[in-house]
């Protein structure tokens, strides 16, 4: 396959969309999958011997080449360089699609500071960049924007200077153009109360001394708001680090992580998932090629 | 009579245990469609129902939900624990792509469990009524309105005849309007030729695994209008706040804000149902118990709702 036709192309990108993951580890099946691998054409170009995992591996090959890249390629880009490579489970937390303001992040990496991370693939728009980067410069102490070759130099001259820049290299590596300012005194309580869960923003005031007021569970949040606001936003933001690494931690996926291709860690990284569905998702990408055809 | 139909979620199940008594009293019989892996809750419920001797539908292949490829741990969970209860039954879905051949097997391996058919997308009524003839009289065929005609249900004139419609319109929780109609199927079902009715509570036919974050957190109050020829009626009482999933508590306390005003005018038609009296404690307390918990008191209330109409027309 020297050229990818549109059809097969939106196939390949939808392969590792989160209902097939989900799917997979649900039922142990799935008809999604069975069809994309079909409408991709890789299925009949594969040998008779090869598994689903492979598939998913071909397919990851694929899209991992300039021009045919879609987000899943740049989240998983940085998720092995980044959050496996230097990092690890055991001292990072990474967040996906993380609601801030009206926006959603595509990754953020907490360990001491925190970092985000906007992709704008080639076959993304600029248009929404500038509010994106504004809402992200208010919860995150660094921004970065990962963008594809075409896209840098317009990024470059649009973002404000403490937002780093990155690229995407032809061999899929992650170079870094510009440096991300370390600011949390940037950050605001307010924007930052508004993007964690309650339980947290209780956890972080209870952490510096601050008491919860004794108040019905209906009136909680806006009481919590109130005092939450009055924070310095390096100790809010400090405090969001710090109890995000707890809560939203991901070690208890290494194990599975590790059973899996490298293709689809990305996925079980952001794919929510009961623990009793590891192993039917694992079974799952190890069941052969022509047995997975069934499942249509 | 009613059939309430549920998908066996964890609080559709605590409600038809809390409401065993109630549906017993009433002569009605729940419909559940099992979708989740581990049966326990399943299982307690069902005990629940035989320990009041009410009755309840098992459906034994599920369309939707963990058990939709195979439904052979609820034969077994049938056959195992409730086979000396006449009053669980075994629901056979008729789904659209189903042979008649795969039909009459289910039938068969469920003659123990007093085996009910539940039509929904299956065509071929003709061949597969041909085949029950025999013994149609003593059958009951439950069929879902979207799906089945009056041409449809002509070939079960013998049977006994239950129409199951989904007065529940989904929408986006944001979207509703404040009181709509819900269904008059419990007046009208005798002028449609039927026995029974049912419907999908306040939950409706659509189905999701999971929900995703609520935007803006809704209450569905079912009531029956006397002023409009027993119609039933629905309240959604709307959060305010609605763009972000933040604080589903303060939303709550913004939905029952409106539901509290609108039982303090002088002529609502609101039964005072015990799950009423519950939302008016969680009132008193400012308590938000979780969304399932709601979604609970608004099923009891429901059936409770149903219950008294029929009581009271008896």
């Amino acid at each position: 396959m020297t050229n990818i036709a549109s059809e097969q192309l939106a196939a390949l990108s939808r392969l590792f969309s989160s209902g097939v993951v989900r799917e997979m580890a649900r039922k142990g099946r799935s008809p999604i999958f069975a069809r994309l691998a079909t409408q991709s054409g890789l299925c009949q170009s594969l040998p008779a011997s090869d598994r689903v995992r492979d598939l998913f591996e071909a397919a990851f090959a694929l899209l991992k080449r300039e021009g045919y890249r879609h987000e899943y390629i740049y989240k998983a880009a940085l998720t092995h360089n980044i959050l496996l490579g230097i990092h690890g489970l055991k001292n990072a937390s990474m967040l996906t699609e993380f609601r801030v303001r009206e926006c959603k992040a595509d990754v953020a990496i907490l360990n001491g500071t925190s970092t985000v991370y906007e992709i704008k693939s080639e076959r993304d728009s600029l248009s929404r960049l500038e509010r994106q980067v504004d809402a992200y410069g208010k919860v995150f102490a660094k921004v970065y924007v990962v963008a594809a070759e075409d896209h840098v130099s317009s990024v470059l001259c649009s973002v404000p200077s403490y937002v780093g820049v990155m690229r995407l290299s032809k061999r899929y590596h992650i170079s870094r153009l510009r440096e991300a300012l370390d600011q949390p005194e940037r950050t605001r309580p307010d924007v930052i109360f508004d993007s964690i869960r309650t339980q947290e923003a209780r956890s972080i005031l209870l952490a510096l001394g601050v008491r919860t007021p004794l108040v019905p569970n209906t009136e909680l949040n806006a009481a919590l708001r109130e005092l939450f606001i009055r924070l310095k936003p390096r100790e809010a933001h400090e405090g969001m680090v710090r109890v995000l690494r707890t809560t939203r931690n991901l070690l208890p996926l290494s194990e599975l992580v590790a059973r899996l291709p490298y293709s689809l860690k990305t996925a079980a990284l952001s794919v929510p998932l009961r623990k009793l569905d590891h192993e039917r998702l694992v079974s799952a990408v190890n069941t052969r090629l022509k047995d997975s055809m069934v499942w249509a | 009579m009613y059939h309430p139909y549920f998908r066996g979620k964890q609080y559709e199940l605590i409600t038809i245990r809390e409401m065993a008594s109630i549906l017993q009293e009433a002569n009605f019989c729940p419909i559940i469609e099992p979708v989740k892996e581990t049966l326990n809750g399943l299982s307690r419920t069902l005990k629940a129902v035989a320990e009041v001797e009410g009755h309840a539908i098992v459906i034994v292949n599920p369309h939707h939900g963990d058990l939709s490829e195979s439904g052979e741990p609820l034969t077994e969970l049938l056959q195992e624990e409730f086979l000396n209860l006449p009053g669980i039954s075994a629901g056979i879905l008729l789904k659209p792509h189903m042979s008649v051949a795969e039909a009459l097997e289910c039938f068969e391996d469920h003659s123990d469990h007093s085996p009910c058919f539940i039509h929904a997308g299956f065509t071929d009524a003709k061949t597969l009524s041909v085949k029950l003839s025999v013994s149609m009289k003593e059958q009951c065929h439950i069929f879902v309105d979207r799906f089945c005609g009056k041409l449809y249900q002509k070939h079960f004139k013998q049977a006994h005849r239950v129409l199951l419609r989904d007065g529940f319109q989904r929408k986006r929780n944001r979207d509703y309007e404040e009181l709509e109609f819900f269904s008059d199927l419990h007046v009208t079902y005798p002028d449609e030729g039927m026995d029974g009715f049912g419907d999908f509570l306040i939950v409706g036919d659509d189905y999701s695994e999971t929900g995703g974050p609520a935007y803006a957190v809704a209450i569905h109050l079912t009531f029956i209008d006397p002023d409009k020829d027993d119609a039933m009626q629905i309240y959604h009482f709307v959060s305010d706040r609605q763009d972000t999933p933040q604080d589903p508590a303060g939303k709550f306390a913004e939905a029952l804000e409106k539901m509290i005003s609108i039982l303090k005018k002088k002529h609502y038609k609101i039964e005072e149902t015990s799950a009423v009296q519950e939302f008016r404690e969680l009132h008193r307390r400012g308590h938000f118990p979780g969304l399932g918990y709601i979604k609970k008191l608004s099923m009891n209330h429901h059936i409770e709702t149903l219950a008294r109409y029929f009581d009271s027309a008896n």
